[in-house]
């Protein structure tokens, strides 16, 4: 098969990355917030993986296994703030939360 | 090349529904079929070992614990009615855009030659050599974290004790507000669903505040608005962005 360009993969990255942007800014639901900072990081991974690829180096992968980490730790944290937020405003409106300011 | 454009599509598609849905079920099914995606592209650049990875933790793992926290709090499309049969056409879409992965795959692994689109592809035996090389202390960095990840995601997700004190911190009242004390302004609240957190905030006030929320609906009407806002500080112009 013919190389990929990475032009074209770096545009598939930019695309999700930028969805999983509009659904943090866009939506509400705690869930899907979390739901689109997952894609965002999967898009960066992608990145990384691509870069990898691109220059023959190991690294790209490294990379992704740590981006790969810091998601599952993400979502853990991020989930169990979702349940005690759930617990104290019986809501998962992400403006619920915003009184805790101050 | 046709395939990875196939499978780039596959995961914008799946992943603009995933975050346009309304019930998050249907976008965790949606959020699944761009990890799978996801997993097709990185086969293709010739990151096989990425690829399990991605499969095995993402769409493993993290979906489990995303299904876990939606079941436990009920937020299915019906929620509280676990077993409800499946009807209508809610898994037609997933089901389309997965069994496009699927063809591709099956495509991939039958194909003769080489199967990446990848100048020279990375082997499995350089990252591991990588990882435990030069990376050893990011590695060592990333077990701490995900003890850090544990530990937190245990403390936080405790229902018991007042583990939620840093929700309840908002509770106490702001300095030189000139309240007349706590209990002066505490309506009673009826709703018995509501009594079992409520040591997490001892002082009435704290009910006060929660009561727009305690419903169970979460409604935002406009008297519960106002209380709200003027309970919290929170100003209604930024309730309303």
């Amino acid at each position: 098969m013919t190389p990929l360009s990475a032009e074209h993969g770096m545009l598939l990255c930019a695309g999700l990355f930028l969805i999983g942007l509009v659904g943090v800014l866009v939506r509400r639901n705690l869930i899907f917030v979390l739901l689109s900072i997952e894609i965002m990081l999967n898009a960066a991974g992608l990145m990384l993986v691509l870069a990898g690829a691109r220059w023959r180096q190991a690294d790209g992968q490294v990379m992704f296994l740590f981006v790969l980490a810091v998601a599952a730790a993400e979502v853990a944290a991020g989930l169990g703030l979702v349940l005690a937020i759930h617990r104290r405003f019986r809501t998962l409106d992400a403006n619920a939360a915003s009184s805790m300011k101050g | 090349m046709l395939t990875f454009y196939m499978a780039g599509a596959v995961a914008v598609v799946a992943a603009a529904m995933a975050v346009s849905r309304r019930s998050p079920m249907h976008a965790l099914l949606y959020l699944l079929v761009m990890l799978l995606a996801t997993a097709v592209v990185l086969l293709l650049l010739g990151a096989q070992f990425a690829a399990a990875l991605e499969v095995i933790l993402y769409a493993g793992a993290i979906m489990v614990l995303f299904v876990f926290v939606i079941m436990t709090l009920g937020l299915g499309p019906r929620g509280g009615r676990q077993e409800y049969p499946v009807r209508g056409r809610d898994w037609i879409g997933p089901v389309a855009l997965a069994a496009v992965l699927l063809a591709e795959w099956v495509y991939l692994t039958g194909s003769p030659g080489p199967r990446t689109l990848a100048v020279a592809e990375v082997s499995p035996r350089a990252v591991g050599a990588s990882m435990f090389g030069p990376y050893l202390l990011g590695v060592e960095l990333a077990s701490m974290l995900l003890l850090a990840g544990l530990v937190g995601a245990i403390r936080l997700a405790r229902p018991d004790s007042r583990s939620t004190g840093i929700l309840a911190l908002r509770a106490v009242p702001p300095v030189g507000q000139g309240r007349q004390g706590p209990a002066a302004d505490a309506p009673d609240v009826p709703d018995a669903p509501h009594a079992p957190d409520a040591h997490v905030s001892s002082n009435a006030h704290g009910q006060a505040l929660g009561a727009p929320y305690g419903d169970g609906r979460g409604t935002h009407g406009q008297d519960a608005r106002a209380t709200h806002g003027r309970d919290a500080h929170a100003t209604p112009e930024e309730d309303a962005s």
